[in-house]
């Protein structure tokens, strides 16, 4: 397989980490954190 | 002294990054919420199977790939719409300008499965090579294989030089793990 030159694997690299960081820092909807306080409470009542 | 997280504290911890990962994978904003909602759900179902101190977030992203190829394999029959994922994306892009991050998306969207996640994993979430090939069950060596291809072949899609054949290349012979303790942090 041909290497690819450095500059190219660090572009890639930069342009993903990028686009990945600003999908972290999306909000986490409300329905996904509730589920986890919904099973905690399930859990403290059994 | 500091008390230590919750099992809960810490799976919410994580939905930032698994969000983010199920996004990467599948293209799609309301799947990906369902694949973490499905991945937190069978993570409290097993949590007796997680060793504390080992590594969580490998942990939880074995189990969430696991479950998106599930799925993945369910829908092969049909025809995925890259362009259409392409463009769902709901995250406003702040460090790219709007015509690259699409640019990266539909690039990342054509690769193959089993590529796109190595990329994901290795560039993006800064897993080690070891903990990625454990996550994804295969060797260390093709781990580093899917990489160098995938980066090799995001080159070629965003510099126009795209050769359609090697984007056919599809998830398939290789099993699917199930998930399983991680060990190492």
């Amino acid at each position: 397989m041909t290497r690819l030159p450095g500059v190219a694997t660090q572009l890639i690299g930069e342009r993903m980490r990028s686009m990945y960081a600003s999908m972290v820092r999306e909000p986490v909807p409300d329905e996904l954190l509730n589920l986890i306080r919904q099973l905690e409470a399930k859990e403290e009542s059994e | 002294m500091t008390e230590s997280p919750s099992f809960g504290d810490a799976l919410i911890a994580a939905m930032p990054n698994l969000r983010a990962f199920a996004h990467s994978l599948c293209g799609d904003g309301q799947l990906s919420n369902d694949l973490v909602q499905e991945t937190l759900l069978k993570a409290w179902a097993h949590k007796d199977s997680f060793v504390p101190g080992s590594n969580l977030k490998a942990w939880l992203f074995t189990i969430l790939r696991n479950t998106y190829f599930t799925h993945y394999r369910k829908s092969q029959r049909e025809e995925l719409d890259q362009d259409h994922a392409a463009l769902n994306a709901s995250v406003p892009p702040t460090q790219l300008t709007q015509l690259e991050f699409e640019d990266m998306r539909r690039a990342l969207m054509r690769l193959s499965p089993d590529h796109r996640e190595a990329l994901l994993l290795i560039t993006a979430e800064g897993f080690s090579y070891e903990d990625a090939a454990r996550v994804c069950g295969c060797a260390v060596g093709t781990m580093k294989s899917r990489v160098n291809r995938a980066r090799s072949r995001l080159v070629d899609e965003t510099s126009g030089r795209s050769n359609d054949g090697d984007v056919a290349e599809q998830h398939g012979s290789e099993s699917i793990t199930t998930p399983a303790k991680s060990s190492g942090g």
